[in-house]
């Protein structure tokens, strides 16, 4: 799964990937979400005042771990989702989420 | 305790500050596409306390920096334009209102909350043609009324946070059963005196309560509303998703695809969220 990591940009490498837009000290964007870094990006970053960027970084589980993130998920949807009597929308909702969520584990 | 009236809400209401010229401004600038990104930064940059508040929370576990931000034009660079402008907006407004006391009422986690919903409306809103940067705003404010609710009828409050825990509700329905009033109506209040725009004060009314008076907005903060719950962004002070109304439900069109498009972008806006556990430095 992905998380945001923030970097000097000395340590920014190409390849890796912009975790959120980024601007200039003047609030122009410069870059958007997502956008893979190259070798040449880097350093007209750094002309343009960027000193930091904000990079996507993989997070791998064990099967164990995993296991234990699911049942968790699970059991906190079951908690949330907690109403009385019939909403077959809060159920579709619930549904929703349950799916989102476990694929993002994966 | 004497009953909270919306006399003795109104009372309180009108005694608090206008809102100082920049804060005023950058609400303003919600509105207004010719105010220049550059100009308003400035403007945040010189108002010295509020800049120091937009870095304390940028700065803060909530965004998961491991390196300090310094400045607001830094701010800008790693948070990008529109974050600053709303976190100054909301540290401007919640600025307004002197800090309350009582020890159950998260100031950190409301502000998570808020964002939260400012967010989940966005995505929603630009999934449905409507103006993303008003829902985001009005999702920043849609619970205003709880800080009028912790600094001024803080053992009233108080209570209403005790009989959630030991009835295990929604802090609406605690309001409502405690005060006869609840953080919606308070925020009408609120946000009618400081004349924020008519359809952000109507979404902070009826969020809970949509069909009354129907506005696309509304319909935006209640779906907002109930995202953000469902997803866990940020901590409204329960842990319970509100329902959502059939009806507000289908003037959005009723669309689980769109629905389900949505909430990558909404986990991606809120990627800093992710890294939070409730380690805050302190509220904003």
């Amino acid at each position: 799964m992905k998380t945001a990591k923030l970097l000097p940009l000395d340590q920014a490498q190409p390849g890796m990937c912009l975790a959120f837009e980024l601007c200039d000290p003047g609030g122009t964007v410069l870059l958007a979400a997502g956008t893979e870094l190259t070798a040449a990006m880097l350093p007209s970053l750094a002309k343009r005042g960027v000193k930091q960027v904000q990079v996507e970084v993989e997070e791998t589980l064990s099967p164990v771990e995993l296991a234990a993130r699911r049942e968790a998920v699970v059991q906190r949807l079951d908690r949330l989702f907690q109403h009385e009597g019939d909403d077959p929308l809060m159920d579709r909702l619930k549904a929703v989420v349950l799916a989102y969520r476990l694929r993002g584990l994966e | 305790m004497s009953e909270v009236t919306v006399e003795r809400v109104l009372r309180e209401v009108r005694q608090l500050p206008s809102l100082s010229v920049v804060v005023a401004e950058i609400l303003d600038s919600f509105q207004n596409e010719a105010m220049q990104i550059p100009e308003l930064v400035r403007k945040i940059s010189r108002d010295q306390a509020l800049a120091a508040r937009v870095l304390r929370v940028a700065n803060s576990a909530f965004y998961g920096f491991p390196s300090r931000i310094g400045s607001i034009s830094e701010a800008v660079v790693v948070l990008g334009f529109h974050t600053v402008r709303s976190l100054a907006l909301a540290a401007g407004i919640i600025h307004q209102f002197p800090p309350g006391h009582g020890k159950a009422f998260d100031l950190l986690a409301f502000w998570q909350h808020a964002i939260g919903v400012g967010v989940c409306a966005r995505v929603v809103a630009n999934c449905r043609g409507l103006p993303s940067e008003e829902a985001f705003t009005a999702g920043l404010l849609h619970d205003i009324g709880r800080l009028v609710l912790d600094a001024y009828f803080r053992d009233e409050f108080q209570q209403v946070l005790e009989y959630r825990d030991a009835h295990d509700c929604t802090l609406l329905v605690a309001e409502k059963e405690v005060l006869g009033l609840d953080h919606a109506a308070i925020g009408y209040e609120v946000a009618h005196q400081w004349k924020f725009p008519q359809a952000i004060q109507a979404a902070i009314r009826d969020h809970h309560s949509p069909d009354g008076a129907p506005a696309p907005l509304t319909d935006v903060i209640h779906l907002a509303n109930v995202l953000a719950h469902a997803l866990e962004i940020g901590n409204a002070g329960y842990d319970r998703v509100p329902p959502i109304s059939p009806a507000a439900w289908e003037r959005l069109g009723g669309n689980w695809e769109m629905l389900e498009s949505c909430l990558p972008e909404i986990e991606r806006l809120n990627a800093g969220v992710n890294l939070l556990v409730a380690e805050g430095e302190g509220a904003p």
